[in-house]
């Protein structure tokens, strides 16, 4: 969990995209995968925005367990629903911008995949792999 | 030679009783740049929409009569060929950011990379694009770090760098300050008078009168107007349907039932009515 949030907060959307693509992942796909990383903060904001709207409305957020979390659902659902308004807009958008082109992609940013870079991922590959097998044989051991 | 023309265009979204668009006539020649203007609910964006191809590739819907556009018919094209002659900028600057870019010069260039233009051919058009709109500066910022107004012209921006042939813009400077808008506007004058051909759907009657070519008023699905600024936006026909109208067009006409304002014709821009009240 660390180590995705780590990867999720430090990789550039538009070098994860790249690469995604690069190896094989379709670009509607590749682009649903960065853009739910780069919702999560957003999400927060938003998140936030509709809780003081709700406040000023009124809605109890402060008390016992039982108060907090009826206040939930009041936040939830509109964080929710506004959010799948929003897709259509944001579909129209990337239309526009020519997404489902059925041109050849180019980059504007171009990710070297250099020697050293292959040679450290097959080494935390095999890293990977000795820690699950070390892991498992130290669980049938005990 | 008109690059875009609308037939007996009547259409209706899914699901609704009423058409949104009824028996629209519309023509449109290159260089032109025309302000849509309508209340609310008027049609002002489901004819940017028609232009642009969203309707009905988009949004499905019965729509009937023919929409031309640099002479290609839009029931027989594909939304994803109609985009590089039609640019489509909205009002709500926020989802029009990708979200999956991370600086500004990033998320202009992101249409360019979908339509497959060259690396090298990409980066001075993105800059040539953001110095046209001033937002050079921006560059390397995070598109969600900005305000309202600088998120439309990123928006604008993202459009005007894949030199579309039509411009559709529907309320494009709607969260921009005074200065921003007067820039805009400028902007989208010069692009104009260089041959882009402009629709844009816009409330702000008084930078209409100053920049646009035509007006166009929508009310009810239906075009209840349609000539020069001057001579559209003092139409009896808007009178009491919900239009904005220009502070000068007010002034004069209260002027005129007390006898202080002479000419015939009502002024729609400060210079109009400067030159007007200087007889009196």
């Amino acid at each position: 969990m660390a180590g995705f949030i780590l990867f999720a907060m430090t990789t550039r959307p538009d070098a994860l995209m790249i690469s995604l693509k690069q190896v094989g992942v379709p670009s509607s796909l590749a682009y649903i995968i960065v853009t739910t990383l780069q919702i999560v903060p957003r999400f927060v904001t938003k998140a936030s925005t509709i809780l003081d709207a709700q406040r000023s409305r009124g809605l109890e957020t402060d008390g016992n367990l039982f108060v907090r979390s009826r206040a939930v659902v009041p936040i939830i659902l509109p964080l929710v629903l506004g959010s799948l308004m929003e897709v259509e807009e944001r579909a129209i958008a990337i239309e526009a911008r020519g997404f489902n082109s059925n041109r050849e992609e180019t980059s504007l940013i171009e990710i070297p995949d250099t020697r050293a870079q292959f040679i450290l991922r097959r080494i935390f590959m095999v890293l990977m792999i000795l820690s699950i097998i070390a892991r498992v044989a130290w669980q049938l051991s005990t | 030679m008109a690059i875009i023309d609308l037939r007996n265009v009547t259409y209706k979204y899914p699901l609704t009783q009423e058409s949104a668009l009824k028996n629209i006539n519309f023509q449109v020649n290159e260089g032109e740049f025309v302000a849509v203007i309508g209340p609310n609910g008027a049609g002002k964006s489901t004819l940017c929409y028609t232009v642009a191809g969203f309707v009905p590739h988009f949004f499905k819907g019965e729509l009937s009569g023919t929409v031309e556009v640099a002479g290609a018919d839009s029931s027989k094209s594909n939304l994803h060929e109609w985009v590089l002659n039609v640019g489509l900028a909205f009002q709500n600057p926020f989802n029009q950011i990708s979200g999956a870019k991370y600086t500004v010069f990033e998320e202009i260039a992101f249409g360019l990379e979908n339509i497959g233009v060259p690396r090298d051919e990409m980066i001075p058009r993105v800059n040539d694009a953001m110095k046209l709109t001033g937002i050079s500066e921006l560059a390397d910022r995070s598109p969600y770090s900005l305000s309202g107004g600088q998120q439309q012209r990123v928006a604008l921006t993202s459009i005007l760098v894949m030199h579309p042939k039509v411009l559709v813009l529907d309320e494009p400077t709607s969260q921009m300050d005074p200065i921003g808008t007067r820039e805009v506007f400028g902007v989208i004058r010069t692009l104009a008078e260089q041959g882009m051909t402009v629709i844009m759907a816009e409330h702000k009657v008084e930078w209409i009168a100053n920049f646009a070519d035509r007006v166009v008023a929508l009310h009810e699905g239906q075009i209840i107007e349609d000539g020069k600024p001057q001579e559209a936006l003092t139409s009896d026909v808007l009178a009491g349907k919900g239009f904005g109208i220009s502070r000068y067009t007010s002034v004069a006409r209260k002027a005129k039932e007390t006898g202080l304002w002479k000419k015939d014709k009502l002024p729609v821009t400060l210079e109009e009515a400067v030159e007007g009240f200087a007889h009196v």
